[in-house]
């Protein structure tokens, strides 16, 4: 028997990743057979968060299953705010009786982000596929998490943010990519800055409120999960939400990754993640994610990502945006890019699942997109300068904001 | 500058702002107003802005001045909140301090924890900043219905051996869900100290309990309950079942990366041979897959 000795959690399942290829592991909706429809059937869906995005959410799932040849029908939805209409049989408060259900084989996640990686795993430890609204997560600890369950289970799980799509057609994009990833640019000198669309002030949460009472039709409780239990306010749901460190990340996390996600692609940054991470921002509430003005993240390899909220203070000014250029190379190493291969297609939610492999926007590029959103979050929260280990996820040399990396759950919720 | 004078320099919320404001004289000026503020029709509350970074660092250092009288009185100010300034004060403390700074503030708000009608914002800034010093206090609240949640995961965020220490020795004495917490961060703690006492809670009627005392065991990657959550997860209906077998197949990942290949394997054989039912090829499909790492 093979010894295995000292191997991490990441890299064995990594093995059995490559192991999962070998053997064609495939799942009974695309076997066929006789107790097993033939891929030209619908498959059953659900929809767990419906309020917001939900209805987008499940929209996607459904046209990118069908242009897979894929039909999706329905099943069940579930919301914590149902109390007061819940069935049990289409209509759900509590996802665990959703996901007991073998006639669903595909789970849209639209609930806020404190959710997402929890029943993303749940959905995936029952046997589904998962197309999960983006923040994909929380916190940096449950990206990894959700990504040792994808590949744990064998299943398809793609983030519900799709720019990396485009720009892996984009010619561009495929040329920046190339540049990078051949590693023969020395001293990457690249300043990228995104500027404003962050919706800081829009999605500020409040800080001098009355508590008030729960309504009949909510369950309180659930919608806290394994976040920390306070007292109601209805500011905390419903789309305000995303005001509170304890659901969100403010404006900067619900859009965050929609920038970072194809940003991560074209940059060759799907496998890494920043080193030092510095933020401009006034105190941030511990509770209420409020105002900051930009942050600046480097990579290891000198490349610099900008993050200008074009919101409060002055402007980023530290550096010029440069973009990685052809021309930063020899001639000959002009020509070993150019001669590189295009990378293989990236599969699409539904293509993944009919194919049974990694969608483009699987848990692994996810999880360092939405790193890239919680690092710049935790030097705004902190006001500190960190330095981060993208092998280990963790903050480097300050262990108190190293606590905001993998803050431990409201029991018995854990990842 | 005395604690309200610093107070005073905080800035205010735009809804403090807004009641500053005369009333809107018709429906249209309402509108109007609540469109300049918010270019979205989201968010119609007020939102909060801190102070410029140097004039909070000036601020946190007068407090410190002061020393711990004034932290003290910064504490007593919370029991009665009239705005959020005393708690956003606390929390720049806390943030800003140097790292000195942060000691004396750590130990006065322990201190303080006893007496304190804000326990809770006591506590959650003690999980930002707290060592120690302050698990032995935060420990005492370890069994207290109320406040076993938040402590117990300001222990575990804090982590150290003494942490880990205090949570082990609360477990015993603790009951309902201040046991669950307890358990669940033994687990994310890794003590392997305390496999006997989780081995035991999964024999416990509480299902919150066994299951938690299960996936803590499994990461702690305890060899011995091998067969307690086989049995566990083999006898379990519906998304117990799957969250049962879940701890399963992460014991035998860490048996694995302990190195203790043959009692992983027949983990993965086990699930091989039993998970038969069409609707469970996945967890099948799973173990074959991990399985075939040992043979490659």
């Amino acid at each position: 028997m093979k010894r295995i000795h000292r191997l991490t959690r990441r890299s064995f399942l990594k093995e059995t990743l490559a192991a999962g290829a070998a053997i064609s592991i495939v799942p009974r909706h695309v076997l066929g057979g006789a107790e097993q429809p033939p891929p030209s059937e619908t498959l059953g869906g659900a929809l767990i968060g419906v309020g917001g995005r939900g209805p987008g959410t499940y929209s996607e799932a459904t046209k990118s299953l069908q242009a897979a040849g894929l039909g999706l029908s329905k099943l069940a939805e579930c919301d914590v705010r149902w109390l007061d209409r819940a069935d049990n049989k289409t209509t759900y408060t509590d996802f665990r009786r959703v996901l007991e259900r073998k006639d669903i084989d595909i789970i849209a996640i639209a609930t806020p982000p404190h959710w997402h990686a929890l029943i993303s795993i749940a959905a995936m430890e029952a046997g589904k596929d998962v197309l999960c609204e983006k923040p994909m997560t929380r916190f940096i600890g449950e990206g990894r998490a959700v990504a040792d369950a994808e590949k744990r289970y064998g299943r398809v799980w793609q983030v519900g943010t799709f720019g990396r799509f485009s720009s892996s057609k984009d010619p561009k994009s495929i040329l920046t990519r190339k540049i990078l990833q051949s590693g023969l640019l020395k001293n990457c000198e690249a300043v990228h800055i995104k500027r404003g669309n962050l919706k800081v002030k829009e999605w500020s949460g409040l800080v001098n409120v009355t508590p008030q009472p729960v309504p009949k039709n909510l369950d309180w409780e659930m919608y806290c999960g394994p976040s920390p239990f306070k007292p109601y306010h209805p500011h905390r749901v419903g789309g305000t939400h995303r005001g509170y460190w304890d659901y969100e990340g403010g404006g900067l996390s619900d859009m965050g990754q929609h920038a970072l996600d194809p940003f991560s692609w074209i940059y060759g940054k799907d496998h890494t993640a920043p080193v030092e991470i510095e933020a401009h921002a006034p105190p941030a509430h511990p509770e209420a994610c409020g105002m900051w003005g930009w942050v600046e993240m480097k990579y290891a390899d000198g490349f610099t990502l900008v993050l200008d909220s074009s919101e409060w203070g002055e402007p980023y000014n530290r550096k010029q945006a440069r973009e990685v250029r052809i021309e930063d190379l020899s001639e000959t190493d002009q020509k070993k890019v150019h001669a590189m291969p295009d990378d293989p297609p990236l599969l699409t939610f539904g293509e993944a699942v009919r194919q049974r492999k990694r969608a483009g926007g699987n848990a692994d590029v996810a999880h360092r997109s939405s790193t890239l959103v919680h690092l710049a979050n935790i030097a705004i929260r902190t006001g500190r300068k960190i330095r981060f280990d993208p092998e280990r996820d963790q903050v480097v040399g300050d262990e108190d904001t190293n606590r905001l990396v993998n803050p431990p759950m409201r029991a018995p919720w854990h990842l | 500058m005395t604690l309200s004078e610093i107070l005073k320099q905080l800035p205010e919320t735009d809804r403090e702002i807004q009641a500053k404001e005369p009333p809107p004289q018709n429906a249209e000026e309402q509108k109007r107003r609540r469109r300049d503020q918010y270019p979205d029709s989201w968010g119609s509350a007020s939102k909060f802005t801190g102070p410029d970074p140097a004039l909070a660092r000036k601020l946190v250092a007068e407090v410190f001045a002061g020393g711990r009288d004034r932290i003290v009185e910064l504490i007593a100010l919370l029991d009665s909140p009239a705005d959020y300034k005393p708690e956003y004060l606390l929390h720049c403390l806390a943030l800003l301090g140097t790292e000195k700074d942060q000691r004396l503030l750590a130990r006065t708000m322990s201190a303080q924890l006893g007496t304190s009608q804000a326990r809770p914002i006591l506590i959650r800034e003690l999980q930002s900043i707290g060592s120690d010093d302050a698990v032995k206090v935060l420990a005492k609240y370890l069994t207290d219905d109320k406040l076993c949640g938040d402590v117990s995961r300001a222990i575990t965020a804090i982590g150290s051996n003494a942490a880990i220490s205090e949570l082990r020795k609360a477990f015993p004495k603790s009951t309902g869900k201040c046991r669950v917490t307890i358990a669940q961060n033994l687990g994310v703690l890794r003590d392997m100290k305390s496999a006997d006492v989780l081995r035991n809670a999964l024999r416990e009627t509480d299902t919150d309990l066994r299951s938690v005392a299960g996936w803590a065991l499994a990461r702690i990657g305890d060899a011995q309950s091998a067969d307690a959550l086989i049995k566990a997860a083999d006898s379990a209906q519906g998304s117990a079942r799957a969250k049962a077998t879940g701890s399963v197949l992460l014991l035998a990942e860490t048996l694995a990366m302990q190195g203790k290949e043959t009692e992983a394997a027949r983990i993965y054989n086990h699930l091989l041979n039993t998970r038969t039912n069409p609707a469970e090829k996945y967890i099948r499909d799973a173990a074959a897959k991990h399985i075939t790492v040992f043979m490659l």
